[in-house]
């Protein structure tokens, strides 16, 4: 028996070691949690990062590949048109206004100010049984020391999705929509964001896609997202309700940029207020 | 390009070296319309300062030498964007003179993507699609940043 004593020494102290981190609550349950957090919560965050994704050589499914070859460029950005419509998760995040983080036990709050849209973080949750679809998909999140780890499903057939880039483009600081790939997401996509400070003033947001039926393996978004702080009057939100009196508007259906003459653009703006 | 050719037109499509930087993109149809290698500045007097989303416009109406008047659409950034950068949507009314400078579009239409626009009283609001945040790497709110892309040609969407 005596020579078990140092094997049940340190079991003992093993366990008395563990006690303290398996009783801890994780991170964001609390109203006081909110001190232990990192500081998401001050000022605003703007990407300063290409909205659009890089090249990568992450291979794509069967079906997927065929959808890349009989790609056909677009030339400008889907939801150009009337409306203003959301391109959805993870490309509403990255579009250049602001994102704002608030906080209350139980939940964070991305306010993202380009089209005025919230998204919902719940804290230390699961996912619902039946999630219905959304374009910002549901999100539950957790900490991880310093970082966030957002994991979202459930998202709207429509939204925004990039597969890659076409061959030889999207090199450049900024990849422009006609240089990338789109198309549909399966029914299981899934995103997961690790969030954390870089330094005081720089976020970052890795971003990892998952769906079997675009790409063989886990998909790891590249540029990382980076996000600086805006703080005072330049980091306080703003509202953003489209309007519709655009001189250049881009329709999807016809694949082209659509111009008006300003002198007619202003004759009805002109004629509206008159009224 | 169809450009006004008079003493109110002050430069036409002048190239412009472009330095790196990092700028904010923002919503809705991209700046692919623009040349960001050219500048062009016009006078004129103000129709419509449209403080707007996704993007706000400015209308001026511009008289050429022959007496005719044209009317030019000028595109700005977010009305959010545009308040970081120092701008706000009492700055202009009709009637109002001012020297603009943009980023032409590239067939040679009366419209513009708006860089900066100098008031009567001298002010000059700069940034007008809206400037990164401090130690973004571009230059800071108000201080007058390229137009978006502006080092590949390829700018991001605003």
């Amino acid at each position: 028996m005596t020579h078990c004593k140092p094997l049940l020494a340190f079991v003992l102290c093993s366990a008395l070691l563990a006690l303290p981190v398996a009783a801890a609550e994780p991170l964001g349950l609390t109203w006081a949690d909110v001190t232990k957090l990192p500081d998401f919560f001050s000022g605003n965050w703007q990407s300063v990062t290409s909205f659009l994704d890089h090249p990568s050589d992450v291979p794509f499914t069967a079906q997927a590949q065929a959808h890349v070859a009989s790609y056909k460029p677009i030339e400008d950005i889907p939801f150009a048109g009337p409306g203003c419509k959301t391109p959805g998760m993870p490309i509403i995040q990255r579009l250049g206004s602001p994102l704002k983080f608030f906080y209350q036990p139980g939940m964070i709050a991305i306010y993202i100010e380009n089209s005025s849209m919230t998204r919902f973080v719940k804290l230390n949750a699961q996912h619902s049984a039946r999630p219905n679809p959304s374009y910002l998909g549901e999100s539950v999140g957790h900490f991880e020391r310093d970082t966030l780890v957002i994991d979202s499903i459930a998202f709207a057939d429509d939204v925004l999705f990039q597969y890659g880039d076409l061959p030889g483009k999207g090199t450049g600081p900024f990849v422009l929509p006609p240089e990338a790939i789109f198309g549909p997401h399966g029914p299981n996509l899934r995103m997961v964001e690790r969030i954390r400070l870089v330094d005081a003033d720089t976020l970052e947001d890795r971003l990892t896609i998952y769906d079997d039926t675009v790409w063989k393996q886990p998909y790891v978004s590249s540029p990382v997202q980076i996000f600086k702080r805006n703080r005072g009057d330049a980091g306080w939100p703003s509202e953003w309700v489209c309007n519709n009196a655009d001189v250049l508007t881009f329709d999807p259906g016809q694949n082209k940029t659509i111009q008006e003459d300003p002198a007619e653009v202003l004759k009805r703006l002109q004629q509206k207020e008159n009224h | 390009m169809n450009v006004p050719c008079s003493s109110r037109l002050l430069a036409i499509a002048a190239a412009l070296p472009m330095i790196f930087t990092v700028l904010p993109a923002s919503a809705h149809h991209s700046a692919a319309p623009f040349d960001m290698t050219k500048q062009l500045t016009v006078q004129g007097t103000v129709e419509k300062w449209q403080w707007a989303n996704p993007h706000s416009w400015l209308y001026v109406r511009v008289e050429k030498p022959d007496g005719t008047q044209e009317v030019w659409g000028f595109e700005g950034g977010s009305t959010g964007m545009m308040a970081r950068s120092g701008w706000n949507s009492a700055d202009m009314k009709a009637g109002d003179k001012v020297t603009v400078s943009a980023a032409p579009e590239r067939s040679g239409s009366h419209i513009g993507l708006l860089n900066q626009v100098k008031l009567a009283d001298g002010r000059v609001l700069k940034s007008g699609f809206g400037a990164p945040p401090p130690g973004a790497g571009g230059a800071p709110p108000g201080a007058g940043a390229p137009p978006p892309g502006a080092p590949t040609n390829n700018p991001p969407p605003r």
